[in-house]
């Protein structure tokens, strides 16, 4: 080969890999889909992804909306879930309203959904629940929608056959206040053989009860080999010193609003996977909280307390619900580019209008590193 | 001849000792040069063109034309955890690299580069939280630009020796913000940013052996040095925070971004008859030396209180409990490589050959029971390849042209991570996948 033809080959090779090196990156990869808990944890949803004030996704100053319980009402496999949820009514008295999502943030009856209002569906009425009812739970067994609640220190149960209109399943509660003090905060779900399962709180713990029919509930103490009721989560014991790198425990008053979320792992082990408020001694009045992560494996026993809070911004959050979702393949509907797996936390916590504070729902994202799409539209109903 | 010996020579020099800016190695995982991959990388007792300056360096001064080759290859990775997958990106790029033979005094010499120029980045750093999910030995590591230049001899005709400088660059750089942040409206808020990076130069060296046993038979011995890509960070922050008060925030981070393992490789290369090659190589990895990439944080946080308190529903933020670093535990490996060459067709000028490898490289990294996710498992690589060599193609042209094709696929096993303790954020995961890697090379000897 001559000269010429040698320089042409050289010239062309160095010519493209310049061209090459002029390139612009595109953005790395490879955190896609990574395997999670579900748990978290939580980042704040930010402005962009809700409508309306981040992180809140209702919000009522006269409402004081709190203690959300979330139904899945496609099993998790797209975005649509219901919102049952304690407010205040025109009397004062809490009572248990519904709302609904397409997205898992933008509900219908929110504030800037103008002239709409979340449903009302539970009411205290019954002769031993006094004038409030609280801390629902709802949970879809066969068509129904059964929705637990707490009134009066007791767990009753009401069920509904669309998950607006609920009729209370019996005269008295399925679960009563005993000697350990009022329960407050129900959670039930079901354990993978059909099994009802119960998480309450009473005292400055929680407790766990189980049950066949979701009627009859029978309480298990987790840990039989000591005479008394032992709880499944009780406050953590304070700290004096903390090793480098040791996180302190934000839950050393507290423990309650448990979110009982069984499920079985990739392992085949079953899981009780619990998020709960915990609450820091301190300020007596309006002591610091957090939301927290605990779990066992198995059927029974205490569970173990998470490294520290899956969701801590300081403004007294409180009783969370999950929406987990798994959708089978990208949503290339209104809300296309949803990550494909992910976690919805709904907390109460602290908004402040005009000098006074409030309660109202707000909602926190794990994957934290994922983004969500713009909100969709306001749905037509509760 | 002599004036081509000298300018090899020089180049070499200026080459192995200047302080060029460049980096490294996808190599170790995807193979150099279709051939050699498709050989399933049993090449250090093969190789005598552009891709002995990655498999083994002594290998070059068997050339016996000036040549130069280029090529492309893509990897493409289905690497998932409970069935979905993670996304890992592609590595793909030029590859290439030239031999430039001679003497010196009688003695054969020759004169390489090798290089890998991927199609995205020069090089990625990401410093990830270690419970944080992610394919340790394919997620980062392999997104890198690698150069490499090797000088090698013959002093005898039964023994070659050949040696260089791979070149890696790691990372500095700071970053300032300073002025005033609007704590109750963000847009307002008026901030500068000052953004400095550096990368510098790091070298390793690597160094072969390969010793003729007959016409028929070789074998060799390759050792390839560590090297650990720092990445040192800093930030700081000062301003003022809504004409309430002031803050001071400086963070530090050092860290490892990418480690590559000293590795020592015995190959033989036979001729069991004349149309059939086998080449087996048995490379020792020094995984135990790995270095966790975690970053080591320094963190300085001042933000007085204002006069009069914080207002309602505003609270400062804590400086982060630093992370405790759990080490990566990873266990020094032997990755035995095979593969056959047959020469399926000869007639004229023209020359075929079909080719085949397996290699087989057992995860180094400790099961990840622990609050730590290094994702990594077993991996079974199977390559088919196909080469064309043309002598003398054309009549200006005294040397040859080879076309070389490759398909490689690793067999990532499904295996399972149980978590021992049940508030894992992570949470049990079963874990594997697939890496297809297709590429051509083509090369013309002069």
């Amino acid at each position: 080969m001559d000269k010429s033809a040698r320089a042409i080959v050289v010239g062309s090779l160095l010519a493209g890999l310049l061209v090459r090196c002029a390139t612009l990156a595109e953005l790395a990869h490879g955190d896609e889909n990574l395997p999670t808990a579900g748990v978290g944890p939580f980042r704040k949803l930010a402005g962009g992804e809700v409508r309306g004030v981040a992180p809140y996704v209702l919000d009522d100053e006269s409402g004081d909306f709190r203690e959300p319980a979330a139904l899945p009402l496609t099993s998790g496999t797209t975005m649509d879930v219901a919102l049952y949820f304690v407010a205040k009514d025109a009397s004062g008295h809490d009572v248990i309203l519904r709302t609904r999502s397409t997205d898992g943030r933008t509900f219908y009856g929110a504030t800037q959904d103008f002239g709409h209002h979340p449903a009302q569906v539970l009411a205290a009425d019954q002769g031993w629940e006094g004038a409030d009812v609280a801390g629902p739970s709802a949970l879809a067994v066969g068509s129904e929608v059964w929705l637990y609640y707490a009134s009066n220190g007791s767990v009753g149960v009401a069920k509904s056959p669309d998950g607006l209109t609920f009729t209370k399943a019996s005269a008295v509660p399925v679960l009563a206040a005993d000697a350990l003090g009022p329960i407050t905060g129900p959670s039930v779900a079901f354990l993978p053989d059909g099994r009802f399962r119960m998480l309450f709180a009473q005292g400055d713990s929680i407790y766990e009860a189980a049950s066949a029919d979701g009627v009859s509930w029978q309480r298990l103490d987790a840990d039989p080999t000591t005479p008394a009721m032992d709880p499944v989560l009780a406050p953590a014991p304070p700290q004096a010193t903390l090793a480098p790198g040791e996180i302190p425990p934000f839950d050393t008053l507290r423990v309650a609003d448990p979110c009982l979320l069984p499920r079985v792992t990739a392992a085949g082990r079953l899981q009780i996977r619990v998020l709960y408020t915990g609450f820091t001694a301190g300020d007596a009045a309006a002591p610091a909280s957090a939301i927290g992560f605990a779990a066992r494996y198995g059927d029974t026993g205490p569970l173990v307390r998470g490294p520290g809070a899956v969701y801590a911004v300081g403004k007294h959050e409180n009783a969370p619900a999950l929406f987990e979702w798994s959708l089978a393949a990208p949503d290339t509907s209104s809300d296309g580019g949803t990550p494909l797996v992910g976690s919805l936390l709904y907390v109460g916590q602290d908004q402040t209008s005009q000098g006074s504070i409030y309660s109202a729902l707000a909602a926190g994202l794990a994957p934290p590193t994922a983004t969500l799409p713009l909100p969709a539209a306001y749905p037509s109903g509760p | 001849m002599r004036r081509r010996s000298r300018l090899g020579l020089a180049a070499g020099i200026a080459l192995v000792f200047a302080s060029a800016r460049a980096e490294a190695n996808p190599l170790d995982t995807f193979g150099f040069g279709s051939r050699g991959t498709a050989m399933g990388d049993a090449q250090a007792a093969d190789a005598s063109d552009f891709s002995a300056n990655y498999y083994n360096p002594a290998g070059l001064v068997h050339a016996q034309r000036f040549e130069i080759a280029v090529g492309y290859f893509r990897a493409e990775h289905q690497l998932e955890t409970n069935g979905r997958n993670n996304g890992v990106d592609p590595v793909a790029g030029l590859v290439g690299g030239l031999v430039l033979p001679g003497r010196v005094f009688g003695v054969p010499i020759a004169f390489g580069l090798g290089l890998h120029l991927p199609d995205d980045r020069l090089s990625r750093v990401r410093d990830l939280p270690q419970t944080q999910p992610r394919w340790e030995l394919y997620d980062n590591r392999n997104q890198r630009l690698y150069l490499a230049a090797n000088l090698a001899i013959a002093p005898w005709p039964w023994l070659e020796i050949g040696g260089g400088l791979s070149f890696m660059a790691s990372t500095t750089g700071s970053l300032d913000i300073t002025g005033e942040a609007n704590l109750f409206n963000a847009s307002q808020s008026q901030l500068r940013h000052q953004v400095d990076a550096d990368l510098t130069a790091v070298r390793y060296p690597q160094l072969g052996a390969r010793v003729w046993l007959g016409k028929r038979a070789a074998l060799a011995l390759v050792y390839r040095g560590q090297f650990a890509l720092d990445l040192n960070l800093s930030a700081r922050l000062y301003g003022d925070i809504s004409h309430l008060t002031t803050a001071y925030y400086a963070l530090k981070t050092a860290s490892v971004d990418a480690f590559l393992p000293q590795q020592v490789v015995l190959g033989g290369s036979f001729l069991p008859i004349d149309r059939l090659k086998v080449d087996i190589d048995f490379t020792w990895v020094n995984w135990s030396a790995y270095v966790t990439p975690v970053a080591n944080l320094d963190v300085t946080l001042a933000i007085p209180p204002p006069v009069g308190g914080w207002p309602a529903g505003i609270s400062p933020p804590s400086v982060p409990a630093p992370a405790q670093v759990v080490p990566l535990k990873m266990s020094d490996r032997i990755v035995p490589h095979v593969g056959v060459e047959w020469l399926a067709y000869e007639r004229g000028k023209f020359k075929g050959f079909v080719r085949a490898g397996y290699e087989y490289q057992k995860s180094p990294v400790a099961p990840q029971t622990g609050p730590t996710n290094y994702v990594d498992r077993d991996r079974h690589t199977a390559a088919l390849g196909f080469g064309l060599r043309v002598d003398k193609p054309v009549a200006i042209l005294s040397g040859d042209v080879r076309f070389d094709v490759h398909a490689q696929l690793s067999v990532l096993p499904d295996a399972l991570t149980a978590k021992v303790d049940p508030a894992d954020p992570v949470g049990d995961y079963v874990a594997g996948g697939l890496i297809w890697n297709l590429g051509a090379t083509m090369l013309v000897g002069f």
